[in-house]
């Protein structure tokens, strides 16, 4: 009977090591403030429709090709001024992770780690390491349904954005920002306004991005010390991550609109790599859940 | 390729310590005559490498590499104690460079009394098939996933057995983050009820569970801390047929070899054999969903793995048999195997037997879900129970083996393989199709003399195309052995990069001693034990090995 009482007293013991998650995801992310105190945000009149291309470039610091199509990605921007929105992702572990003396290079140099928790789940899906990088997307268009990636080889990187240039807008969307450098809370609305009308099911992304950081890349061979790494995301602003929030299930008709505001504090670093407030940028763009295929993206610089 | 991948030895100054540390503990044990019995064993192996740009053989900075170690164990009654000594310097080419230093990596003391056996510090343990617990040693692969704790294994009556274990996992030089802990209990029918002790029917009948405990640090997500999975066994055995099941689930596990994701796993597993005089059928099928388990939840390849799905492929372990090897997939695999044994000539001169074997994996029937709609961050659900439409892995194998007279005697093999690189590998590369030919030619020279020659093709339109094989063995007596072979990539796709992999190795065998010599070039490619794979850089170099037990 003792052995008995032991045996279940043990095995209850056991049984209860269990941890159920139903919801993944905390209640709060730990930089994301409330959005009540917030001004509220006012939007002047859109003039003109302009459809944009967000331009995701794959990237790592330890990949000597990279900066071939970071400087593709720089020339299709002075091709198309003001209708380009870019955004490299460092991405996988052959050429994004922390590699001291890479190359002969000082034990100090390729210590970053400029990956993200949004830049993992993106590669997750659109598999951009696994196929070996630069990798690039274009409005995550598919393009070519046979092939079934959104990834795109670096040389054929303008004919891809000449193909998509002149298409129509169909959404507008606008951001306005109110920042406080001294809490490095920033307060953000984003509009859309609905030009055509859908039946779909829509989502809304808000992305934090790092201009012009200056650090260590394989660049075509070459170790340097010195090279501008453009557009780096740094995180989700978005309180679900990289996949966003809910913005239209079903029918839609034109002139809709919606504002959905957000708040988010800057931290002074990412993963011990300084923020510097000056070159930060918000990225919002709206997707079609179901081909992942971004509808309209808009960018706007934190600090004037 | 055994003998090439079984490298060899070398590092005078670590023979030396460990020598002198042998002569230390026997010279205590000496004093204490009697008092117990030492024994172990000893392996040490070196390779002098040497750059060659042509088949892709890395410069190595130390120029030689030794991975070394000695077990001495020490048994007295119903106590033993051991220890493991280990020495990577540094690791060998191909083993994992988180092997790194010396020291005693592992030690024990184990105590039986009667009924309880209680075991302190390291140890290895195994729950049923090992679909929520394995923790073992493979030392050509360079695994060890030891547990570090305590362990009680107690026969409550006789026949029902219970083990309880608290521990931590070996990660190379370190442990693991992780906390396991595991309870199994096994009963043995015919043992337990006197009635049953000399039915021909024999039944067992088991389970298990396992918990792993890692704190949650991950400010994005709400990770399970305690990760639970159990299973229930059974095996029976009738004269000459064997039946065994297991079925296996584990709670949600979000890790990195998963994805991320919060969906629970399962894994299902049956063997069945029969034998009678002069044929052997059996035949196993197993799937595994999502069954990736580790004592950390970030700990990726080989590395703090906590079960093992087993490979159902038949081992070979002919180098071309090799060549593209299935490695156990537990995040979705659907497995089978089939083989027949059967001996046509039974004539002690002129024995004949046949062997033919037809295993192969295909992924699970599933669909991804889009991560913009997943919200509970389940991944993909399973459509139905059985395969998906991806073939992993195939293989069609017929050995025959034939003896003509006493002196000479032969071996045939056919393989037809398919082999899904990009699952099983790296993605992006196409799925291999190839045809494998081996003969093993033995003749019986004078007394221990004997002969070997081992032809082996392999014909594949895919990858590097094809490879040829030819080694030539010649045992001069039960001493001395010595090899030459030389693979030949001879139909590679670009005729520059048609190269020869030559190879000489010299043995020598003496009581418990065997040292080898060899000196030659080595491809690069997998190397598998069971379904747990690495990857063996290519070299050009020596290599001495030398292993002892005393």
């Amino acid at each position: 009977m003792k052995k008995l009482l032991l045996l279940s007293f043990v095995s209850a013991f056991l049984f209860s090591s269990c941890d159920y998650v139903d919801n993944p995801y905390p209640e709060t992310n730990a930089n994301l403030g409330d959005t009540a105190s917030c001004p509220s945000p006012s939007f002047p009149i859109v003039t003109s429709h302009v459809k944009k291309i967000l331009i995701e470039d794959f990237t790592g610091h330890t990949c000597g090709n990279c900066p071939r199509a970071a400087e593709e990605l720089h020339e299709i921007d002075s091709i198309y001024p003001g209708k380009i929105v870019g955004l490299a992702l460092h991405v996988g572990s052959t050429f994004a992770s922390p590699a001291p003396g890479y190359a002969g290079s000082p034990s100090s140099a390729f210590l970053a780690d400029y990956r993200t928790t949004a830049g993992d789940d993106y590669d997750a899906v659109f598999g951009a390491s696994d196929f070996g990088l630069p990798q690039g997307m274009f409005n995550r268009k598919e393009f070519d349904a046979v092939a079934q990636t959104h990834l795109k080889f670096y040389p054929n990187w303008k004919t891809y954005a000449a193909s998509i240039i002149a298409e129509p807008s169909v959404v507008d969307l606008q951001i306005a920002i109110d920042f406080d450098p001294t809490t490095r809370k920033v307060c953000c609305a984003v509009r859309d306004s609905f030009l055509t009308s859908f039946n779909d099911t829509l989502k809304m992304v808000v992305l934090l991005t790092q201009d012009s950081i200056v650090d260590w890349q394989d660049n075509v061979g070459v170790i340097t010390s010195t090279y501008v790494h453009r557009h780096m995301l740094r995180d989700a602003i978005t309180p679900s991550g990289a996949w966003g929030e809910s913005l239209v299930t079903g029918a839609i008709t034109p002139s809709t609109t919606h504002i959905k505001k957000f708040a988010y504090t800057i931290p002074a670093a990412y993963k011990s790599i300084p923020c510097d407030i000056n070159q930060c940028h918000i990225i919002a763009f709206i997707y079609k859940v179901g081909t992942r295929e971004i509808l309209q993206v808009e960018e706007v610089k934190l600090t004037p | 390729m055994k003998k090439n991948l079984k490298l060899i030895k070398q590092s005078a100054l670590l023979c030396g310590l460990l020598y002198s540390s042998f002569s230390a503990a026997q010279l205590n044990l000496n004093n204490l005559q009697n008092f117990g019995d030492v024994h172990g064993n000893f392996q040490a192996i070196g390779q002098y490498y040497v750059p060659d740009t042509t088949i892709g053989a890395p410069d190595v900075p130390e120029k030689m590499l030794m991975n070394g170690f000695a077990n001495i164990i020490y048994t007295k009654g119903k106590f033993s104690a051991g220890i493991r000594y280990e020495s990577y310097l540094n690791a060998l080419q191909g083993f994992d460079p988180r092997y790194q230093g010396s020291g005693i990596q592992y030690r024990f003391a184990t105590y039986k009394s009667d009924a309880l056996e209680v075991t302190v510090g390291n140890f290895y343990q195994k729950f049923g098939n090992g679909l929520i617990l394995r923790s073992y040693e493979e030392r050509g692969l360079g695994f060890d996933n030891a547990l570090d704790g305590v362990r009680l294994k107690y026969e409550v009556v006789r026949g029902l057995y219970l083990t309880g274990l608290v521990g931590k996992q070996r990660s190379f030089m370190i442990q693991g983050p992780g906390i396991v802990r595991g309870f199994d209990g096994e009963m043995q029918i015919n043992e337990i009820f006197k009635k049953l002790e000399d039915k021909k029917l024999r039944f067992t009948v088991g389970g298990s569970f396992v918990s792993r405990y890692q704190k949650d640090e991950d400010p994005a997500l709400i990770l399970p801390e305690n990760v639970g999975a159990s299973a229930g066994r059974f095996e029976l055995n009738y004269e000459g047929f064997h039946l065994n099941g297991e079925y296996a689930s584990k709670i949600n596990d979000p890790n990195a070899a998963n994805g991320k994701i919060y969906k629970p796993g399962d894994a299902q597993i049956i063997v069945a054999s029969y034998a009678q005089k002069g044929i052997a059928v059996s035949g196993s099928a197993s799937r595994a969903d999502n069954m990736n388990f580790r004592s950390d939840r970030e700990a990726s390849l080989n590395n703090l793995l906590l079960n093992y799905t087993p490979a159902l492929n038949k081992n070979h372990t002919y180098s071309l048999l090799t060549f593209y090897p299935y490695a156990s997939q537990p995040n979705g695999e659907f497995q089978f195997s089939g083989e027949i044994n059967a001996k046509l000539i039974k004539k002690p001169k002129w024995k004949m037997d046949i062997t033919v074997n037809y295993s192969g994996s295909n992924d699970l029937d599933t669909t991804r879900l889009n991560p913009a709609v997943d919200s509970t961050l389940q991944g993909y659900t399973v459509n139905s129970f059985g395969p998906g439409k991806q073939v992993l892995f195939r293989d069609f194998y017929v050995e025959i083996n034939q003896k003509f007279g006493k002196k000479f005697k032969a071996s045939l093999m056919y393989s037809h393989q398919i082999y899904n690189k990009s699952v099983i590998q790296k993605a992006g590369f196409p799925t291999i199709h190839s045809d494998i030919i081996v003969a093993d030619l033995t003749y019986r020279l004078k007394g221990e003399s004997t002969i070997r020659v081992e032809l082996q093709n392999l014909t594949t339109k895919d990858d590097h195309q094809s490879w040829g094989m030819a080694l030539v063995e010649y045992t001069v007596n039960s001493h001395w052995f010595v090899a030459v072979l030389d693979q030949y990539n001879y139909g590679n796709e670009h005729v520059s990069e048609r190269y020869h992999y030559p190879n000489a190795t010299v043995g020598y065998n003496k009581n418990a001693n065997r040292i080898t010599l060899s000196y030659g070039k080595q491809r690069a490619g997998i190397f598998c034990v069971g379904g747990i794979c690495r990857l063996v850089p290519a070299s050009n170099g020596i290599t001495l090995t030398v292993t002892s037990s005393f």
